[in-house]
């Protein structure tokens, strides 16, 4: 192995889970030895966040106490004005936060260190730069980004570190529409909340029953799971640090697992992709971006 | 007598046959015309980029021949092929005449135009799209690319007229 | 009001002026503008001879520069803010930090627009931009409804710009990856969304089907309308139902809520659709320009309200999310 050790990072959870699932999971997430760092926060909407703010607060505290980072990531499109009042709040401290909206800029001193998430549309070193110039010192890239394209980024900012999105469906969009409560015929302003019923999204197929796309309130995710089967040595080269893995049901104990040994080269790319098979992905396995092609390609480890 | 090898080519009562024999000058004046475009304006083709040596085979509905088109590049011309001519083009793009040249004239929203349903394409839509913004960007219309210069509503009729009109002149003189 | 009309090329810039648009925007032919649709847009020369042109009318034209650069490639939108620049444009539409920071850089009198593209919706962001890059004016995402926009004017100093008409972006624009995921490339990494070279028509007995890389993203019975086959605009399944799950054909018609947007203290209004041509910014420009003016005699807009039916995707509109019950 060259270098320091790739980091395995578990990303703020998108989906609406119950404050059970939300308990158990980052209790069996702290006595996880392999997990460095964990971003904790509402993400996607709002509404969500009164029901989750408690369980999230006491899984902060257990995960801490094990020993992990935390880090609370902001909420990404802001639609009222106490979605507004809690993203300034986050942004307003000095400890490290993910930033996943260009408003938490406008509560953040200068030079207060932050992690730019994957939904900041940061494409360039010179986008990058001004984000440095403000603090930032990691860089979760949009999952739109080609390996080489975040490697050549990388390249031009030395010092950033670079976080990959490397498991999980990925991130794909964000609306003013919350698309479960239109399945059910439902209003978002009285949505019931029943995004909750579909812990890793609604399957969204086309009209000949093609698995596509997951919808999660506003948020638009792909069907297919990212997993960032690449060589280690080509992850190494491009500047990532770090492997995000995004929550989801399944077996997420052994998805980590088989990221640690992946990073620390005790797996191949092809038996990575074989043991996160095991583990019940809700979807099929894509890698396309990171080839500089269609998300939703797979193209197996050579 | 000089006609003779149309004649031979063009037997009675098959209008794609008589319509292919008098491919020679129909194709002469077609492509001379798309040439006076070019050489007048070079400026134009440039937007077709990538585009700049693709073929168009362009097929009004009850027509017996179709016109390939190729704006730019060594081949530029307009050639007259049967309409089920399966040579190699960019894209292919069927319907009425008047819709067709209605497709690229402007005088339509391009959205509209394109989906409308009367007007049916297949192969290399970006291919079309760069030939539609290219005519529409330079005030130029179909017609003006195939020779045939007429108020738009016109032209339909116009083209055809002038078509079936040459092929039955020399089919008579045949 | 000010009426700001698409142009995505110089004669569809004539048409836009001559319609009576107050303002024009277009692109460079290149992959810095959102519209890098095949023979569409400007060569620095046609666009420094459209500002001519235009600023002889009294009309303003500003140059949408407006896609994310690609790392190390950076150079290119620097270009385009220079071209922009040289040409005496009256303000570039930008979203990316990178080239924002550029622009305020090297061009310190050249008007600054925040794209819609920069999704910023909140006082907030919008006023970070002010501040950090001197940004003086922000076109709104078309997620927000009118009372909101109402309450974010009250709240900034920066100028705001809202979508009226056209194409509607049921996603926070800027923020959207579903074309990339179906066909590798969207509008933040290459400037056009749902691409027509990964577009296929097939037509079976009058059924037509639309597929996006390979994806059927819609099947249209005979003789019914079709639009271009956005991927968000599509049919789709969930739950067992089939149906236009993001958003529905239809195109953003906002004409009923000038007055309440002109209230609201909106600075100007924008008509989307620079690939759809000439003779669509003519009719649009047109009716729009009427109805502001009747606007500013202190009559309604009813009366032209329509004249822009049959222009719409699909032969629908809405008012999209600036009425509530969008969501």
């Amino acid at each position: 192995m060259t270098g320091a050790p790739i980091e395995i990072a578990l990303g703020p959870l998108l989906f609406n889970w119950s404050a059970e699932r939300i308990a158990d999971f980052y209790a069996a997430i702290a006595d996880e030895t392999e997990v460095e760092r964990v971003y904790l926060g509402e993400v996607v909407c709002g509404k969500r966040e009164p029901f989750i703010s408690g369980p999230l607060a006491e899984a902060a505290e257990r995960l801490t106490r094990a020993g992990k980072t935390v880090v609370w990531s902001t909420l990404a499109l802001p639609a009222t004005p106490r979605d507004r009042r809690g993203i300034a709040q986050m942004a307003a401290g000095e400890t490290l936060v993910e930033i996943n909206d260009v408003s938490a800029l406008a509560h953040r001193s200068v030079g207060a260190p932050f992690v730019a998430g994957p939904l900041l549309n940061i494409y360039n070193e010179a986008a990058a730069r001004e984000l440095i110039g403000r603090g930032c010192v990691r860089l979760c890239p949009n999952v739109e980004l080609s390996l080489p394209t975040i490697g050549r980024l990388a390249q031009a900012c030395p010092g950033l570190e670079i976080e990959l999105f490397a498991y999980g469906r990925l991130p794909l969009a964000l609306s003013g529409r919350c698309y479960h409560a239109r399945v059910r015929g439902l209003h978002k302003d009285s949505c019931q909340l029943v995004c909750d019923r579909d812990p890793d999204g609604l399957t969204v197929r086309t009209l000949e029953g093609q698995d596509f796309l997951a919808v999660n309130g506003v948020q638009t995710l792909s069907h297919g799971v990212q997993v960032a089967d690449l060589p280690i040595a080509q992850l190494r080269t491009a500047g990532i640090g770090a492997l995000r893995l995004s929550p989801h049901t399944g077996d997420m104990r052994k998805v980590i697992t088989a990221f640690r040994d992946f990073s620390q080269e005790r797996l191949s790319p092809q038996d990575l992709a074989a043991k996160v098979r095991e583990a019940g992905p809700p979807g099929p396995l894509v890698n396309g971006y990171l080839h500089g092609r269609a998300g939703v390609d797979w193209a197996p480890a050579a | 007598m000089r006609t003779q090898h149309w004649s031979r080519a063009a037997p009675r009562g098959d209008p794609a046959g008589v319509l292919m024999a008098l491919r020679p000058p129909v194709e002469w004046l077609l492509s001379s015309a798309l040439r006076r475009v070019a050489q007048r304006r070079p400026e134009v083709f440039e937007r077709l980029g990538a585009f700049g040596d693709a073929a168009f085979l362009i097929a009004p509905d009850g027509s017996p021949v179709a016109f390939r088109l190729a704006p730019e590049g060594a081949a530029a011309g307009v050639q007259v092929r049967r309409r089920d001519d399966r040579s190699p083009c960019a894209a292919r793009i069927e319907g009425p005449l008047g819709a067709l040249l209605g497709l690229f004239d402007g005088s339509q929203d391009a959205d509209a135009a394109f989906f409308s349903r009367a007007i049916r394409v297949s192969g290399d839509i970006e291919a079309v799209m760069a030939l539609h913004n290219t005519l529409e960007a330079a005030d130029l219309t179909l017609a003006d690319l195939l020779g045939l210069s007429a108020p738009a509503g016109d032209v339909a009729n116009a083209a055809l007229r002038f078509v079936r009109q040459t092929a039955a002149a020399k089919a008579a003189w045949a | 009001m000010e009426l700001v009309c698409p142009a995505g090329s110089p004669s569809m810039l004539h048409a836009a002026i001559e319609a009576g648009a107050d303002s024009v925007y277009c692109g460079l032919r290149d992959e810095t503008n959102a519209r890098n649709f095949p023979g569409l847009n400007f060569s620095p020369a046609e666009l420094k001879a459209a500002v001519v042109w235009a600023h002889d009318r009294g009309a303003k034209v500003l140059v949408a520069i407006n896609t994310f650069a690609r790392a190390g490639e950076i150079d290119t939108w620097r270009a385009s803010v220079d071209s922009a620049a040289a040409a005496g444009a009256d303000a570039v539409i930008v979203a990316d930090l990178g080239v924002l920071a550029y622009a305020h850089a090297e061009h310190p009198d050249l008007r600054l627009h925040l794209s819609v593209q920069a999704a910023a919706g909140a006082p907030e962001a919008i006023g970070f931009y002010a501040q950090a890059y001197g940004v003086k004016r922000v076109v709104l995402p078309r997620v927000l409804s009118a009372p909101e926009i109402a309450a974010l004017v009250r709240e900034t100093d920066v100028e705001v710009e809202a979508f009226v008409y056209g194409g509607l972006c049921v996603m926070a624009e800027g923020r959207c990856a579903l074309s990339s995921y179906a066909t590798g490339r969207s509008p933040n990494l290459s400037g056009v969304c749902s691409p027509p070279e990964a577009v296929s028509l097939e037509e079976t007995n009058g059924l037509l089907t639309p597929r996006l890389g390979g994806f059927m993203i819609d099947q249209v019975a005979p003789g019914a309308a079709a639009g271009y086959p956005t991927l968000c605009k599509g049919r789709f399944e969930a739950e067992g139902t089939a149906s236009h799950l993001f958003e529905d054909p239809t195109s953003l018609n906002a004409m009923t809520l000038l007055a309440e947007l002109r209230t609201a203290g909106v600075r100007a209004v924008k008509i989307e659709g620079r690939q759809r041509g000439k003779a669509y910014v003519a009719r649009v420009a047109a009716a729009f320009r009427a109805a502001l003016d009747a606007l500013d005699r202190g009559e309604t807009t009813a009366p032209y309200e329509a004249r822009l039916t049959g222009l719409a995707e699909g032969g629908r509109e809405t008012a999209g999310a600036y009425r509530k019950t969008w969501r």
